[in-house]
């Protein structure tokens, strides 16, 4: 099975895995640097279009071409579909039907759910989605970034004082189900999503702390948790995520 | 003066009353002339009338400009935009939402999400709330199963789903209207109308009857009150005073809007209760404009309202003022107070109106429009009161 990915860097932190493991499928990486210079071009039948919010390393090894004639899977990972995103929103509004005390104006639930589907049909994922053609062979998978590290809720830097008042008041759960429901719109759209493995979540549905980069125990210069980095995943992660992806791909395919 | 018509009296021969004339010293002689029906106003296009209006103070591409009042004042907030103006914005509404929708949750309408305020005394009751912690009385009212906002009842359409959903939002809407209050350069403020509705006990006044959108009227707890010149003129007084505790060198800028009631509470005809209404505001207008240094006055009524050649101000309503008025009336605004980028509607095939201080600067720079004005729609609560009519 040929499987392209393309993605940003949480793409990049679980390449090298999936190259290792890829077993009998041939993969190619199409990862966006923020140095990147080349826009990648998604063809079929009907021409070719570049994706101009994505920018590749002009000496990227895959090249800058997704041939949706040519590819069997197309995964597209990331691209600022995440919860990190949905708890930054609230940072500028929230929904005034939130149990929590939040600094940002509130929301009535109307507006607040044409906010949030505004934001995530701007996303690097929704606009690559929408170019995508509408007929082509390959099958398109949505690949969510990673949920954020279960630490970023306890510790005591007031940089994460949103997560610990959010889980503190339950409005967690309201995050949660709001991302929920931006998955099912690229459901309906006609994506499959690949939902973060259960063994790398926890019960409140972040990502294991063992399996960030940031670790609130290296405080030293320059470290991930220094740096507030509590999304970006290590090669555990990777090791447990590519495991589950392979398996999840091999069964939709084979039962179809 | 051959085509002067002048009851001349008994008889007297038409040539000795110009020639008196001719000598007489009165004080009128000299004056501009805009100050005579007949070289201002007779056989004038509605667009070209002269000396419309003489601005008291500047207001340039730097100042702050605040925007709030009745319906018609957010065709003022709109074509300031337009023009560059730096149109306060204190309280947005997401960007990326279309302007049309957030409009209609009260975002961008005006300077803060207040909704229409009529009268005085709900701009004097805001601004007491944001800078003196008063409290409005019954200030949330049920809508069928949802709660609004009764100083501000439109700009949750559905209602929110519980009493403190509205009261946090309120917090909200206090924090930015403190800022319009203490960051305004020019308080630009439409009345609209004289008929409101308080409450007995506190005297909070509602922009709309308890029973129009929501709440229910109750004769013990509410009452119609018309207010009359001394009240409107002492409101503001307060008002004018009250703000400049925070921010001494704002100023005012009134205007009366010319859109006629929808309903009168009195016994009166509706166009009747219009007059009287509009002759309060216009003669408290005036009375503040002569009072206060900082206090000015643009005469959008009078424009809109005029016999003019040319003017057919309203629709078949006979309320809605047509776009076509608006631009003129905004036409004689930005001449005075000229922008760097006029509105597109105004650059061609209009008679430009006349200015009385002629020369336009070109020192303005224009501002980033918050939101885009591109309809004409017009947010106007009071219009519901049609509903109520036994014809409905």
């Amino acid at each position: 099975m040929k499987i392209d990915f393309l993605g940003n860097s949480h793409l990049g932190t679980v390449a090298p895995t999936l190259t290792r493991e890829k077993s009998t499928h041939e993969v190619t990486h199409f990862i966006s640097r923020t140095y990147g210079t080349v826009f990648p071009i998604v063809v079929d039948n009907s021409g070719g279009t570049p994706l101009s919010w994505i920018t590749l390393e002009e000496k990227a090894t895959g090249g800058h071409v997704l041939d949706l004639r040519q590819t069997d899977v197309l995964v597209i990972m990331g691209l600022r579909f995440s919860l990190v995103q949905m708890v930054d929103l609230w940072r500028h509004f929230h929904p005034v039907e939130a149990e929590g005390s939040y600094a940002s104006p509130a929301l009535s639930q109307k507006l607040w759910d044409a906010y949030v589907d505004a934001v995530f049909d701007a996303s690097d994922m929704a606009q690559t989605l929408r170019v995508l053609p509408t007929e082509h062979r390959a099958r398109v998978v949505v690949v969510p970034q990673p949920a954020p590290a279960a630490w970023v809720a306890e510790d005591p830097d007031p940089r994460y004082r949103l997560y610990k008042r959010m889980v503190r008041t339950g409005d967690w759960e309201r995050v949660r189900a709001d991302f929920d429901r931006q998955v099912s719109r690229f459901t309906a759209r006609g994506a499959q999503v690949f939902p973060q493995p259960d063994s790398t979540v926890t019960g409140r549905g972040f990502t294991r702390s063992d399996l960030a980069m940031g670790n609130p125990q290296d405080n030293s210069e320059n470290s991930f948790y220094s740096r507030g980095d509590f999304y970006h995943m290590n090669r555990n992660y990777a090791k447990l995520w590519v495991q589950e992806f392979y398996a999840w791909i091999d069964h939709i395919t084979e039962a179809e | 003066m051959s085509d002067w018509v002048i009851d001349s009296g008994a008889g007297e021969p038409r040539e000795l009353l110009q020639e008196a004339i001719r000598l007489a010293d009165s004080p009128y002689r000299g004056r501009p002339r805009h100050t005579f029906w007949k070289s201002a106003i007779s056989g004038k296009n509605v667009a070209a009338l002269s000396g419309m209006y003489a601005k008291k103070f500047d207001i340039t591409a730097e100042s702050t400009v605040v925007t709030a009042g009745s319906c018609f004042a957010q065709h003022i907030a709109r074509y300031l935009r337009r023009a560059g103006y730096n149109v306060l914005d204190a309280e947005p509404g997401p960007q990326n939402l279309p302007t049309e929708l957030l409009q209609e949750y009260g975002y961008g309408v005006y300077s803060a999400r207040y909704g229409n305020i009529y009268y005085v005394r709900q701009l004097l009751q805001l601004a007491q709330e944001v800078l003196q912690g008063w409290q409005p009385a019954d200030a949330v009212w049920p809508k069928g199963q949802r709660w609004i906002d009764a100083l501000r009842p439109a700009v949750e359409p559905d209602g929110l789903a519980h009493p403190r959903h509205v009261e946090q939002q309120r917090q909200d809407h206090l924090k930015a209207v403190k800022q319009v209050f203490t960051d305004a350069d020019v308080f630009v403020f439409t009345m609209g109308l004289t008929e409101g509705w308080e409450h007995i006990e506190t005297g909070t006044v509602y922009p709309t009857a308890p029973g129009t959108i929501g709440g229910s009227f109750d004769p013990e707890q509410h009452r119609f009150h018309n207010f009359t010149v001394e009240e409107i003129t002492a409101d503001f007084r307060a008002f004018r005073e009250l703000v400049h505790t925070v921010n001494p060198n704002v100023k005012f800028l009134l205007t009366v809007s010319p859109v006629p009631l929808a309903a009168t509470a009195t016994r009166h005809n509706v166009l009747t209760a219009t007059t009287l209404s509009k002759a309060v505001l216009r003669a408290a207008a005036g009375a503040l404009e002569a009072e206060f240094d900082d206090v000015d006055y643009f005469p959008s009524y009078e424009i809109v309202t005029c016999h003019a050649l040319g003017n057919r101000p309203f629709d078949e309503t006979g309320r809605n003022v047509r776009p076509e008025t608006v631009a003129t009336v905004m036409s004689y605004f930005l001449a005075e107070h000229v922008p760097q980028h006029a509105p597109e509607e105004l650059s061609t095939d209009r008679v430009a109106p006349v200015s009385v201080t002629e020369e336009p600067r070109a020192d303005r720079q224009p501002r980033t429009e918050t939101y885009a004005a591109q309809d004409e729609r017009v947010f106007c609560e009071e219009a519901i009161l049609e509903a109520f009519s036994d014809e409905n």
